[in-house]
């Protein structure tokens, strides 16, 4: 019943021993094959619940995937199916370089203690399709905060994942980066889950196939694009008005914030 | 990505080649007409000396690289992170309070005042922020202040149990009072630090990128951090007991092995570390036996790698803070 999704049955985290709660009921479910983007304001949880997801924070409830359970399971065994890619701080001089930390991305799935050739040749391969060949030699210390997201993107490819959780994977990205990554997920998701957060709304339309909207912890609304996106979900989200175009390319919505 | 390998070879087969020759010629060096009596005994010592130094450098070297990845902090070694200091102090309290002195016993002590240091800078490194300097100014502070009481410790050994006197060397880190007897506790301190690193050079790559980032890939930070740690506080422990402070080799070794491998993945650092830390204990204690000690007297060993470690040191916190304000 559970194999093939990630399924979040009343999953609810709290910080500083319940002073702080980040999610409140989440109820979720993701098949293989769907995108799922979490958009909603600042310190609405949307890194929380992917931290949960990926067992990384503690949690109440159930978080099950491909018919584990996050928190009752090894880690090892959920990181063998499961990559989730946040922000990273690297200290000076211990930096690895670009290729290295990709590769360390394979450790959960090679069993030899150096890397055999079909590491690295994945490893390459996922440089390759984000474009980032030319950064292979480069430490991670040394990268712009552009180039060290798709980095960070391709560490959590590198697995070839079952599940895919990608913290603002457009952030600080170039216009056509940002396409380059939408089309990417899109392509990942044919063999996988992906769940991904974003600041940016037109993203998110244009990538994932269902939106979860959230704000203080609680899922204002969860859906398809179009259930979704609505002027009053999300006025109710960000506290703002929009006007709600149609793309008449894509028959996509366009929201439109009004700057007062 | 086979360039590093071939880096890394070439720098493990040179550095080996190097230390042979240093171990050569340092035990066989002016003995042409000692009759064959002391001979034996010279080579005795000297064979002693050479291992004993060659195990302290290569544990140095191993916990130097353990601790700057486990931490992430490029900034540390076990003497500035007060290993040193606690250890040489527990030292001395046992030899103030225990005429006769057992090795395991003394390692356990050692271990023990190491350990308190350790925690102590650790601890404190976190509540003043825990950045980089954090711990480096905690560190100072605590090994200042067991250094302190360890030099007012030493001058109520000599007057209580003037036989101990010996345990002056330990104060700034020196070979010359090694014996055959202390070379089985280091080989095990070695081995143990081999076994980890066959088991931690992994995770600790991932734990360098960041802790969120470890966990994901399966790894246990909190967990990883507390054992390398306490291997590395409990082995370079053992070597202030046997030879004394040696300050910065394990700050400098790593930095080297760094540099001349041209990569930071740590399977390929630690072990690279070690060696230099051994050819650098070697090479610095036989100058200073053969060359120096010609000149103006055996200068420790402990001395002369202060007087080229903290440079380096200084060099590296320039380094890491140039063209930030």
């Amino acid at each position: 019943m559970t194999l093939d999704r990630v399924v979040l049955d009343n999953v609810k985290v709290v910080y500083k021993k319940g002073k702080i709660i980040a999610i409140k009921n989440a109820n979720i479910v993701v098949k293989r094959g769907e995108v799922l983007g979490v958009i909603g304001p600042n310190g609405a949880g949307k890194t929380s619940l992917l931290k949960a997801i990926a067992g990384i924070i503690r949690y109440n409830g159930l978080i099950y995937i491909n018919g584990y359970e996050v928190s009752h399971t090894p880690h090892r065994v959920i990181a063998r199916i499961l990559s989730y890619a946040g922000d990273m701080d690297i200290p000076e001089m211990l930096s690895l370089t670009v290729l290295d930390a990709i590769l360390t991305s394979r450790y959960p799935i090679s069993k030899s203690f150096f890397e055999t050739e079909e590491d690295v040749k994945k490893a390459l391969e996922v440089l390759e399709t984000l474009g980032i060949y030319g950064l292979k030699d480069r430490r991670l210390d040394e990268l712009s905060s552009g180039e060290m997201r798709k980095v960070i993107l391709a560490m959590a490819l590198a697995r070839e994942p079952v599940v895919i959780l990608l913290d603002e994977p457009d952030a600080h990205l170039d216009m056509s980066s940002k396409i380059v990554v939408s089309r990417i997920i899109r392509k990942l998701s044919r063999r996988s889950i992906t769940i991904f957060t974003t600041h940016d709304i037109l993203f998110a339309i244009n990538t994932a196939s269902k939106i979860v909207l959230l704000k203080d912890g609680e899922i204002i609304g969860y859906g398809t694009i179009d259930d979704i996106v609505k002027k009053d979900l999300l006025f109710k989200t960000y506290n703002t008005k929009f006007k709600i175009l149609l793309d008449p390319d894509t028959n996509k919505p366009v929201p439109i914030p009004f700057y007062e | 990505m086979f360039r590093r390998y071939v880096y890394f070879f070439t720098s493990l087969v040179t550095i080996l080649l190097l230390i042979g020759v240093v171990y050569y010629v340092s035990l066989y060096y002016g003995l042409n007409e000692v009759p064959q009596q002391i001979m034996d005994k010279i080579l005795l010592y000297r064979e002693t000396r050479l291992i004993v130094a060659l195990l302290s450098g290569l544990i140095l070297g191993f916990t130097g690289s353990f601790l700057q990845s486990s931490l992430r902090n490029p900034l540390v070694d076990p003497y500035i992170l007060g290993i040193g200091g606690g250890a040489l102090f527990a030292t001395y309290m046992y030899h103030l309070f225990f005429k006769i002195t057992n090795l395991y016993w003394g390692a356990l002590i050692a271990s023990i005042g190491g350990l308190t240091a350790l925690a102590l800078t650790l601890v404190i490194a976190e509540t003043i922020g825990g950045s980089d300097v954090a711990y480096v100014l905690s560190g100072i502070g605590v090994s200042s202040m067991f250094s302190g009481l360890s030099i007012a410790i030493y001058y109520i050994i000599i007057s209580v149990n003037p036989a101990a006197s010996y345990v002056y060397t330990l104060l700034i880190g020196s070979f010359i009072n090694v014996t055959p007897s202390r070379i089985p506790i280091m080989f095990w301190s070695l081995l143990f630090l081999i076994i980890s690193y066959f088991v931690f050079s992994k995770p600790l790559n991932a734990l360098v990128i960041g802790d969120d980032y470890a966990k994901q890939l399966g790894y246990d930070p909190r967990f990883i951090r507390r054992i390398i740690t306490i291997l590395s506080g409990i082995t370079a422990s053992i070597v202030v007991m046997v030879s004394g402070i040696v300050g910065f080799i394990g700050l400098v070794s790593p930095h080297i092995a760094r540099l001349i491998i041209k990569s930071n993945d740590n399977r390929l650092v630690i072990p690279i570390s070690g060696l230099i830390g051994s050819l650098l204990l070697i090479s610095t204690d036989n100058f200073s036996r053969i060359i120096l000690s010609s000149l103006f007297g055996e200068i420790p060993v402990g001395a002369l790698a202060s007087s080229f470690g903290s440079p380096f040191f200084l060099f590296l916190l320039i380094k890491r803070f140039r063209g930030r304000v």
